[in-house]
């Protein structure tokens, strides 16, 4: 019998467990430090070495405007060859981050946000994969992801990336970032889960990943994203496309760095990084030190009708503005859930579109701030809940942080122009089937860019000018449209009071009306908010926008009888949705709700009606000056009702001729007849407040603010 | 206005020719006379009367060449007209008040213009900035836009018939407001006109040419044939907001010339780089046709001295404009082009422009140091140097101080500059703030605004798929050769050429147009679909299309004196992979399609250009295409004016040195730089950098590592001596 050997726990033994409890994960799951990082990354040494390197100022100038026009320079080119409707139209974004993976530099047209949130991306390769035998961290690799749990918006955002290298060294990464439109979602088609529960309800969910070397994409795994999803000559065409785009950015970088060098290169990457941020900074220290605070409510969790709340306090000193959110919405069991560095990264939305367009779109926008995101609530998710749909609670919070955010700085100096929030929703169609010229397609379409301007402190807003992610957008023209999908436009037009009053008014959207029309293999869907509670507010005394129901109707007799009922002269078609669903002209089911349907099979000959919304509108609407509300009245921006009960305004109707005298005299008597409804402060909160929501009121989030902020 | 230059010539014609480009503020013009001589003469654009200007040049010409005008003018054969001022007249909106007739439920289609109209135009840096995102004034106020209950279908089927009664009742609500014009562009016209002639026919019965006058009715399917409501409709409406402009002044302008002996044709140089008569142009062919002019021009230089890759660049005093040339390509046109703020359908040579100029203000930059442009001191109160009241730091600026330009010499000494006040300016906004020189703030202001400008020419050399280094910079404008090696530089490009007649370059360009129609359709016309395993089926309608287009153009021709043998077409077609939007052009290498060999061919076309331009990464052939716009381009081939050889006479340079001044060009103290008149330099004259090349109207930079060489045809080509 032998003794066994005595052991000790020397280093041995705890290297061993070491390894064995924390080196062999089950998984390479999302990275909470990774994603919870906005801060810069110190500098290298060799970022170090390369700024020393550069004794010229105006060199880095140079290294910025040759970035600059490479990116635009590919963006073009994978809008043009991008299958994804929504890059064609302007939802996409080509950058370059450093080799650490902060996002240096981004086109200034796309989706400016990619910049603020894709960072952690290739961090995750830098990490994990760099050194791991089985994947590794070569010249020529493709990297790709689109799972927003490691980093991204959301999962129908792809991000493909190239490691760029030059004499063997890690310079940099290269990016391109594009919305498709199909994720093979089990349910619902488009990209966008409606009706989700968890994650795993999706669709494909593709954390950073290699899927190609020596700039081969691996076949065999873009077969297997192929398989997931409902389009897959969508992906094959635009995982393409992207490694096109990336690898013609490479191919410039590299004739740059041998005409001037690596090092102008990496130190460019770092001063723009460290120039934003400073900027940033140095214009907030201008505002005003101060708390500032915004609420704004969604109106449904997608599946059934609640309002939960978005909560923005700004608390600004010095250099130092701190974002908190802290009485919003607990996060839930819907798609609606958004993750913490989406959340910062709509933040810095604002700051790159609405405040300071003329900077370079970069990580050191996020890095300017602080945030104090309270945990468990809709606006910082965990990696196990649905998440397609956040950037719907992204946009309502945007009214939120808009309002605050202008209340912040409106007295300011400085570049920005304060402003009424921007319509910040996508009542869009999505969808899906077989085409009349026999191609399988699911995508959305590009209704969405025609969000109305907020109303500034100095102008009306503009018309359908664009969504707040991607400042110049376009929603195609119908021809084109019909000629390749089975629709038929009714209308697109901009009807009256679909936006927000002021003294200087919000711009206005359209309502869109479409039919299916010419297959009977097609589905429809749509996933937005603003049915019941609007999606923009108002500033300062301006109206917020108005709802935007969904409206549809199922015709009696099917396609036929809209065929007969469109050849004899469409009788009684108002081109407007409440007045079709008061006057039926056309026989059959009129349905109106919140614009959330899973985009399911529709028949031939239903028409969907739906609205985008108006920017909110700026100062009391008794100031605007009575010509300009005339001339609104006059081409049908505003009703009768309107003109007369929110701007007093007098016209003969015959003539359509404003009556001076007459609109000052009731605006007299208006003003007049507020101070009589007056009430004293203390009285107004004792009859407004109430301890709880009303019973009937689905309500989620804090009823009060925190202790404290009351 | 100026001297008249003459070149003596060695090609003698039966005729005289007259080339003419009126801008903004100079008409110029450069004639050859019947025994080859080469006049180029300036004058100031007189827009009460644009003949005034035209003939002061005329008569320059004629004076110099010991004759009157009408003797002039009786003698020549063909005078070629290229004018901006179709889009002065846009810019300042000085049309007729238009009203637009479209389908009822897209009344808001021009308005909106497609969400991004605010955009469209701009600068890039201006399209960042939402908040102050604003349309531009339309053209067609929102309250004269009126909506016809109608619909046909992206089959060319009538959806909603048109009822005559409510034609009648838009119209007169339009006549109520005062419109002169109608512009009528219903949804899929370009597939089924029915609608949109039914509305011609009821606005001329109940409005005849006695109530109207000669105000138009413009149908938007007779100027394109193309998909797409909002562009059509502004095509049709520019079209319309310009034909008063083509109706009343160039015809008195043709009055005038006839009246004054000249028989021929008065030809209207188009922005499609053809050319043709007056009644053959519609008004939105002339705009821009003057920078194409140009372009054109570079085609000709290109294919004479053997360049198969040329970048055109034109610095000004506010923009620069860019515009490639690419022999054997359609790359080169823009088929989607933007006009003043509007999208519109036509083919038109694409050229570019950003706001780097002469007059461009420097400015500090947190983020790059220095940033120059787009703002601009213009001419009014232009650089502090004019001592015109400017106060802000121009690039003009910067070059006098580092002594690229000479106060006494500018503009032929007409425009003498004030060196101090550009010190002062400089040092005040960029020197002093920077804690840097004077002289080293020039240095940097030029550095940035020739970078700026080197990545405009890059973005539009890569966006369309070559290698910048591939090309040759033809540099023109009062400004462009005194930048030329800066900007070359930073696109690593192989070559500098001033071509001569720089000063006049667009007129000279016009010399060598031909008359020229294109004619587009667009289809849904599927190559292939590898769902359905189908190769395109409807092969008699594609050949139909281009039988008619052919027609056409026998027609068109015909009425301008042209038989069939004189005609040469060629098919291009624009092609998309499915699910794309974006369409690539080829130039079709069949005419019909007869059997599945002619479709190959398209098919392998389509591919190997989708390729080159992007890649064989990008390619994904799996995916099927379509034909989306069938376009037939048929011309009047003519010969090229032959560039006229001079011999080297075998002096040095020297010759035409005129003397030495000080310029910075980087380093910390100055350089004894040459001076030297350019006018007087001869072929085979060689210079090296650094020197100053001096004319009258524009100065030439030998940046030091660059040489530069006068040819035989007048074409000073400047290299940089360690490049590849």
């Amino acid at each position: 019998m032998s003794t066994p050997e005595t052991t000790t726990a020397g280093d041995d033994t705890e290297a061993f467990l070491d390894d064995l409890l924390e080196n062999r994960p089950v998984m390479y799951g999302p990275d909470a430090e990774l994603t919870g990082e906005f801060r810069l990354r110190p500098r290298t040494d060799r970022e170090d070495e390369a700024l020393a390197a550069v004794t010229d100022p105006t060199d880095l100038a140079v290294g910025l405007g040759r970035v600059e026009a490479v990116l635009e320079s590919s963006m073009q080119m994978l809008q043009q060859i991008s299958a994804s409707s929504a890059a064609k139209w302007g939802d996409l974004i080509v950058g370059i981050y450093t080799r650490e993976g902060d996002f240096a530099v981004a086109t200034s047209g796309g989706v400016n946000m990619f910049s603020a949130t894709t960072s952690p991306v290739p961090k995750f390769v830098n990490r994990y994969w760099a050194d791991e035998p089985t994947v590794g961290l070569a010249e020529g690799d493709v990297f790709y992801h689109n799972d927003a749990n490691y980093g991204g918006t959301h999962n129908p955002d792809h991000t493909l990336l190239l490691p760029l290298y030059w004499a063997g060294e890690h310079i940099a990464w290269i990016g391109a970032v594009v919305h498709e439109g199909e994720n093979g979602a089990s349910l619902d088609q488009g990209g966008l889960a409606v009706r989700a529960t968890t994650k795993y309800a999706e669709g494909v969910r593709i954390p950073p990943m290699k899927i190609g070397e020596g700039y081969t994409l691996r076949r065999d795994v873009v077969n297997m994203f192929q398989n997931q999803v409902r389009d897959p000559l969508l992906w094959l065409t635009d995982i393409r496309a992207k490694l096109a785009a990336a690898r013609a950015v490479e191919r410039r970088m590299h004739e740059f760095m041998a005409e001037r060098s690596p090092e102008l290169l990496i130190a460019t990457l770092r001063s723009v990084l460290e120039n934003t941020e400073a900027e940033v900074r140095r214009r907030i220290s201008a505002w005003p030190d101060g708390t500032y605070r915004g609420v704004h409510f969604g109106d449904t969790t997608l599946l059934e009708e609640r309002l939960f709340k978005l909560n923005v306090e700004l608390d600004k000193r010095g250099d130092t503005l701190t974002v908190r959110t802290a009485g919003s919405a607990p996060a839930i069991d819907r798609a609606l859930n958004t993750q913490a560095h989406f959340t910062r990264a709509m933040v810095a939305n604002l700051f790159m579109n609405f405040l300071y367009g003329d900077l370079p779109r970069t990580a050191g926008f996020i890095a300017a701030l602080d945030y104090d995101l309270e945990p468990g609530s809709i606006l910082t998710a965990d990696t196990e809940h649905p998440s397609s749909l956040s950037l719907t609670t992204m946009f309502c919070l945007n009214a939120a942080l808009h309002q605050a955010v202008t209340k912040a700085m409106f007295s300011a100096p400085g570049p920005a122009k304060p402003m009424a929030p921007w319509y910040a929703m996508i009542p869009t169609l999505q969808y899906g089937g077989l085409t009349q010229h026999m191609q399988v397609t699911a995508n959305v379409s590009t209704e969405m860019n025609a969000a109305g301007g907020g109303a500034r402190c100095d102008a009306d807003g503009e018309h359908a000018a664009g969504p707040v992610f991607a400042p110049v957008s376009d929603w195609g023209e119908m021809e084109t449209r019909e000629s390749e999908l089975p629709l038929l436009g009714l209308w697109r037009e901009i009807p009256a009071d679909n936006h927000g009053f002021g003294r200087f008014r919000g711009g206005a959207s359209v309502e869109w009306a479409y039919m299916l029309y010419g297959s009977q293999m097609f589905g429809f869907g749509i996933t937005s908010m603003g049915g019941r509670f609007p999606v923009t507010a108002g500033m300062f005394g301006g109206y917020g926008g108005s709802c935007t129901p969904l409206t549809r109707i199922r015709p009696d007799g099917g396609i036929e009888a809209v065929r007969a009922w469109l050849a004899g002269g469409a009788k009684g078609i108002t081109y407007d949705g409440p007045s079709m669903v008061v006057d039926r002209p056309l026989p059959g089911t009129y349905e109106v709700g919140n614009p959330v349907q899973p985009a399911d099979p529709v028949a031939e000959g239903d028409i969907w009606i739906q609205r985008m919304g108006g920017g909110g509108g700026y100062g009391d609407p008794l100031e605007r000056d009575p010509r300009d509300a005339m001339t609104d009245l006059r081409r049908g921006l505003i009703s009768p009702e309107v003109a007369r009960q929110v701007y007093r305004l007098v016209w003969d109707p015959q003539r359509m001729e404003l009556d001076g005298a007459a609109t000052e005299a009731a605006r007299t008597a208006e003003r007049a007849d507020r101070i009589a409804r007056g009430r004293r402060y203390d009285d107004f909160v004792a009859g407004w407040r109430a301890d709880t929501p009303p019973e009937h009121l689905g309500f989620l989030g804090a009823w009060e603010w925190p202790e404290g902020q009351g | 206005m100026n001297a008249v230059r003459r070149t003596p010539g060695n090609s003698p014609s039966n005729r005289a020719e007259i080339n003419v480009d009126i801008g903004g503020t100079f008409t110029d013009c450069l004639a050859t006379d019947r025994d080859g001589t080469v006049y180029t003469a300036k004058a100031l654009t007189t827009h009460h009367d644009l003949s005034v200007g035209f003939l002061r040049a005329v008569g320059d010409i004629a004076a110099a060449a010991g004759r009157d005008t009408d003797e002039l003018l009786a003698g020549t054969g063909a005078i070629r007209y290229a004018t901006t001022l179709g889009t002065n007249a846009l810019i300042e909106r000085t049309g007729p008040r238009l009203g637009l007739i479209t389908t009822r439920g897209h009344t808001a289609t021009v308005p909106i213009g497609r969400c991004r109209q605010w955009a469209d135009g701009l600068p890039a840096a201006a399209t960042r900035d939402l908040p102050r995102a604003t349309r531009p004034q339309p053209l067609v106020e929102p309250e004269r836009i009126v909506g016809l209950t109608e619909r046909i279908d992206s089959a060319g089927r009538v959806v909603i018939p048109l009822d005559p009664d409510e034609i009648r009742d838009r119209v007169l609500d339009l006549v109520d407001q005062g419109v002169r014009g109608f512009v009528v562009c219903l949804l899929n016209a370009h597939l089924n006109a029915a609608h949109e002639q039914l509305v011609r026919e009821i606005v001329e019965h109940e409005y005849p040419d006695s109530y109207l006058g000669r105000f138009p009715t413009i149908l938007s399917h007779e100027v394109s044939g193309r998909a797409g409501e909002y562009a059509r409709s502004m095509t049709a409406t520019i079209d319309a907001y310009l034909h008063r402009f083509t109706a009343d002044r160039l015809s008195a302008l043709r009055d005038e010339l006839r009246a004054r002996g000249y028989l021929g044709e008065l030809l209207m140089v188009h922005n499609s780089g053809g050319m043709g008569g007056l009644a053959g142009t519609s008004p939105i062919q002339t705009v821009h046709a003057g920078p194409v002019s140009g372009l054109y021009g570079s085609r000709h230089i290109a294919r004479a001295r053997g360049l198969d890759k040329i970048v055109t660049t034109d610095m000004g005093g506010t923009s620069f404009d860019v515009g490639i040339v690419v022999d054997g390509s359609v790359r080169f046109y823009d088929f989607h082009p933007v006009i003043d703020r509007w999208h519109v359908q036509l083919p038109m040579m694409d050229i570019s422009a950003i706001g780097a100029g002469g007059g461009s203000i420097a400015r500090l930059d947190p983020i790059s140091g220095i940033a120059v442009g787009p703002e601009s001191a213009g001419s009014t109160p232009g650089p502090a140097c004019y001592g015109q009241g400017g106060t802000e730091p121009t690039v003009t600026d910067a070059n006098l101080i580092l002594g690229h330009l000479a106060a006494d010499t500018y503009h032929g000494g007409r425009l003498p500059l004030d060196l101090r006040r550009a010190e002062r300016a400089v040092e005040r906004r960029i020197a002093g703030p920077l804690g840097i020189s004077v002289p080293e703030a020039a240095h940097r202001i030029r550095r940035i605004v020739d970078e700026t400008m080197g990545a405009e020419i890059f973005k539009g050399i890569t966006t369309k798929g070559y290698d910048p280094r591939e090309f040759t910079v033809l540099s023109f404008g009062g400004g462009g050769p005194l930048h030329a090696c800066g900007y070359a530089a930073a696109l690593d490009a192989r070559e500098v050429v001033v071509p001569p007649h720089s000063s006049v370059f667009s007129a000279a360009g016009a010399a060598g147009l031909e008359r020229l129609h294109i004619y587009e359709q667009s289809v849904w016309m599927v190559l292939f679909n590898p769902l359905t395993k189908q190769l395109l089926t409807d092969v008699d309608g594609f050949n139909a299309i281009v039988d008619g287009f052919r027609e056409r153009a026998l027609a068109d021709f015909a009425g301008q004196g042209h038989g069939p043998d004189d005609i040469v077409t060629a098919v291009e077609l624009d092609i998309r992979a499915l699910g794309q939007l974006d369409v690539v052009t080829v130039a079709s290498p069949v005419e019909r399609i007869t059997g599945r060999d002619d479709l190959v061919a398209v098919l392998k076309t389509y591919f190997a250009e989708y390729g080159d331009r992007f890649g064989d990464l990008a390619l994904t052939r799996e995916v099927g295409v379509a034909i989306d716009t069938v376009r037939v381009r048929a011309r009047i081939p003519r010969p090229a004016p032959a560039p006229r050889a001079r011999t080297a006479d075998g002096s040095d340079a020297r010759t035409a040195l005129r003397g030495r001044r000080d310029c910075r060009w980087g380093g910390a103290e100055p350089v004894t730089t040459d001076v030297y008149a350019y006018p007087a330099l001869t072929p085979g004259h060689r210079i090296a950098g650094p020197a100053i090349l001096e004319a009258p109207d524009t100065t030439i930079v030998v940046e030091p590592g660059w040489h530069g060489e006068l040819d035989t045809h007048g074409f000073f080509r400047m290299r940089r001596e360690d490049h590849r």
